[in-house]
């Protein structure tokens, strides 16, 4: 009985719930709308602002006037043609620096231990390149190789050189040494 | 009636109340019936409103759409735009104020005008008139701080030059009502207001930093040697889009109408001058083409005076003996052009010129183009000798930038741009007018005239540039005086491999302390020239080297050595 006469009074509040539910939603819907168009008018608003400020930027900032600047207080001027470099060897030549010892001693270590530098194209290549135009590359390496009186280099290798060409590496040696100090000199 | 109506008095009266009840009853229920139609009415409005509204945004254009499309460089730096102006106008009619008063104070804020004027203006019978437009947001400021109610201001567009005087001959300028009414702003006027096209800016093909070296080179040259007008121009050799197109004096865009009217001429496209020497590389080119000159060791008798009918041409370094081709081009001899003209006749001479595009007004977008002078029916012998070395033609610097864009590009003839090249707008295929071979060999007799002859100024280290001075005498009184000259620089860089013309030239240059009292072109003009290059030259992308130069063994041969005899 109670359940029955409260069921219109139930169904009034149920349909009144969701039409204000509904109301509520496009109400909501609405407010979103509105305030997406209010942004996109800020946005709008902005981007003319932008421009305008580009707009006054570049006029304040003019050629003419950044030239009138430069004369009166930066005093640029374009860079001049010896000012350009034309390859990496150019910009070397730059380095005007005195070298350390370090970097003396192991250019000096690279030009010297030729057999480990068997492994190491590049280096060999270049004290080749070097050496080449004073004298033949077979006395290089060896002169290279083994900075000793020539005694000592024929009691060092008995084993892989017999004693002739022991004696003639020797004594090729001694030549070459007799020619690099007359060179020296 | 009365009577009978009193006797059942107690039965009517119960059937009387029923009877009203009734009624009222009846009254509340169209009450209310009126009520709910009415509301009802009202919902069912709401409703229809809710569901037919239309809700979608009437596009009443786009804010961001500027009223008149933007102007550009070639990398996009503004040359021309639209902004929202102040303007101050007065309703006459409504004013509250004492018109005496206001008038003094208007004349203190803006002074374009006299205290007379403006109290004439605000006494007018008139019912809207402007105090000022294109005002600046501080004197719209000033004015308001007036308090005069009839004042009003409004915002309209206006066209601004943010480079002011920068390239105005190539820009133009709007009128009041915001036509274009020269220059690019002419030409594009369709293009600028079409609201389909107007939010994307137009991309010229001038190069603003390069636009403002020449600008400022040449008018530090045109103050220097006291000259009444200087034109400039910088051009892509291959494209034939022009980079920097300058002619000063130059008036201020936004504000036209307060520049001299001496500034609103185009000296660079509507100028026609007779541009002298800087034309002699033309008729050698014309010559080898043509087979004349095989060789620059083919010699020419070269005398101190050479009579051509009752003419007598002259030198300004007479050689007194024979000269290869080589050494009249390095001492730019009159003498020894005229002859090679001569060879290769008046008929060969024109037709290279008419494919040279010399003979009708220069292509380019401008409306502002100069028709050429020629020899016309009158192009005899004498006529080819003085044309040979540029006399008794007339043509506009841009004509010359054009010809030796040709003469160095392989040959090709494309008419000049002020429009950057891209998809939309591609680059001509060109006609032939000089062979590969021919455009090839001038490099060095060009470059020579630089490291050897009368254009040693010109050179910018590095650059490899080679040109040609030129110095005509202007035509006053209908004779050649001498007093008057118009000096002009032809140059191209780098010579190696040619990519950039730049054309330089001072109408009538005096001589000063440090040219030894000289006006012509070596002294003057072609600094300018040098200048230019060394300042734009690695901008433009080229590297200077001075490790590198063009071929010059086929020149240097043929020269002799002053220091030798």
């Amino acid at each position: 009985m109670m359940a029955r006469g409260f069921r219109s009074v139930g169904w009034v509040a149920a349909v009144g719930t969701a039409a204000l539910a509904c109301y509520m939603l496009s109400l909501q819907v609405a407010t979103e709308r509105a305030e997406l168009a209010s942004v996109e008018r800020k946005i709008i608003a902005t981007k003319q602002e932008i421009r305008s400020l580009q707009t006054e930027l570049g006029t304040r900032g003019r050629l003419s006037q950044l030239e009138r600047w430069n004369a009166d207080v930066l005093a640029l001027s374009a860079p001049a043609s010896g000012q350009f470099l034309q390859s990496e060897f150019t910009l070397a030549r730059f380095d005007q620096r005195e070298r350390t010892i370090e970097e003396k001693t192991a250019v000096r270590l690279a030009s010297l231990e030729t057999q480990k530098q068997e492994n190491a194209p590049a280096l060999r290549r270049a004290v080749a390149e070097v050496r080449e135009p004073l004298r033949p590359p077979q006395a290089v390496i060896h002169r290279a190789s083994f900075q000793t009186p020539p005694a000592e280099v024929a009691a060092a290798k008995p084993v892989l050189i017999d004693d002739k060409l022991a004696r003639e590496i020797g004594a090729a040696a001694h030549a070459e040494t007799g020619r690099r100090t007359k060179a020296g000199q | 009636m009365t009577a009978l109506a009193v006797e059942p008095e107690r039965a009517r009266l119960a059937g009387d109340r029923q009877q009203s009840m009734a009624l009222t009853y009846h009254r509340l229920m169209l009450m209310m019936l009126v009520f709910a139609g009415v509301t009802l009415l009202i919902v069912v409005r709401l409703l229809f409103l809710q569901l037919f509204t239309d809700r979608s945004v009437v596009p009443v254009g786009n804010p961001l759409l500027p009223a008149r499309g933007d102007i550009v460089d070639r990398n996009g730096v503004p040359l021309a735009r639209t902004i929202d102006a102040w303007s101050i106008a007065v309703h006459p009619r409504k004013l509250l104020g004492d018109p005496d008063e206001l008038a003094v104070k208007l004349n203190e804020l803006i002074p374009e005008r006299s205290v007379a004027q403006y109290r004439a203006m605000l006494t007018s019978d008139r019912n809207f008139t402007y105090l000022s437009r294109r005002a600046a947001p501080e004197l719209v400021a000033a004015v308001n701080a007036l308090g005069e109610p009839a004042i009003v201001f409004d915002r309209e567009p206006e066209r601004l030059y943010p480079q002011t005087v920068m390239a105005s001959h190539v820009l133009g300028w709007t009128d009041m009502d915001g036509r274009g009414v020269a220059g690019m702003e002419r030409v594009l006027d369709e293009r600028l207001s079409d609201p389909a096209k107007r939010g994307t800016p137009v991309a010229l093909s001038i190069d603003a930093r390069v636009q403002a070296v020449l600008e400022s080179e040449l008018s530090a040259a045109m103050t220097k040697f006291s000259a009444i007008g200087a034109a400039g121009i910088v051009m892509d050799i291959e494209t034939g889009e022009v980079l920097a197109l300058a002619s000063l004096p130059q008036l201020n865009p936004n504000a036209p109408g307060q520049s001299a009217i001496e500034a609103g001429f185009n000296r660079a496209t509507l100028g026609v001058y007779e541009l002298g020497s800087t034309f002699k590389p033309f008729t050698v080119a014309m010559a080898m083409d043509a087979g004349v000159v095989k060789g620059f060791g083919q010699h020419y008798n070269c005398p101190a005076g050479l009579k051509v009918g009752r003419f007598t041409i002259t030198d300004t370094h007479p050689f007194g003996r024979s000269c290869t081709v080589a050494e009249i081009m390095k001492e730019s001899s009159n003498i020894g052009t005229a002859q090679i003209a001569a060879e290769l006749g008046g008929v060969r001479q024109k037709e290279f010129l008419r494919k040279m595009g010399f003979l009708e007004p220069i292509s380019i977008e401008l409306n502002e183009r100069g028709r050429t002078l020629t020899p016309g029916s009158n192009w005899g012998e004498v006529a080819t000798m003085t044309v040979g070395y540029g006399h008794g033609i007339a043509v506009t610097p841009l004509h010359l930038a054009s010809g030796y864009a040709t003469l160095f590009n392989g040959g090709f003839w494309r008419p000049a741009t002020l429009l950057k090249h891209d998809r939309g707008h591609p680059v001509p295929k060109g006609r032939r007018v000089f062979t590969e071979d021919t455009s090839y060999r001038m490099r060095s007799l060009l470059r020579l005239v630089v490291t050897e002859g009368t254009g040693k100024k010109a050179d910018a280290p590095g650059y490899r540039v080679g040109g040609k001075t030129g110095t005509a005498e202007k035509i006053s009184g209908g004779r050649y005086t001498g007093a008057a000259v118009v000096t002009t620089f032809a140059g191209v860089f780098p010579m190696d491999k040619p990519r950039y013309v730049v054309v330089a030239m001072l109408d009538d240059p005096k001589g000063t302390a440090d040219t030894y009292g000289f006006h012509t072109a070596g002294w003057n003009v072609a600094p300018v020239v040098s200048r230019v290059i060394g300042r734009t030259g690695s901008l433009l992308g080229v590297r200077p080297n001075e490790a590198v130069d063009a071929d010059m063994q086929e020149v240097l041969r043929y020269v002799q050595r002053e220091q030798a005899h």
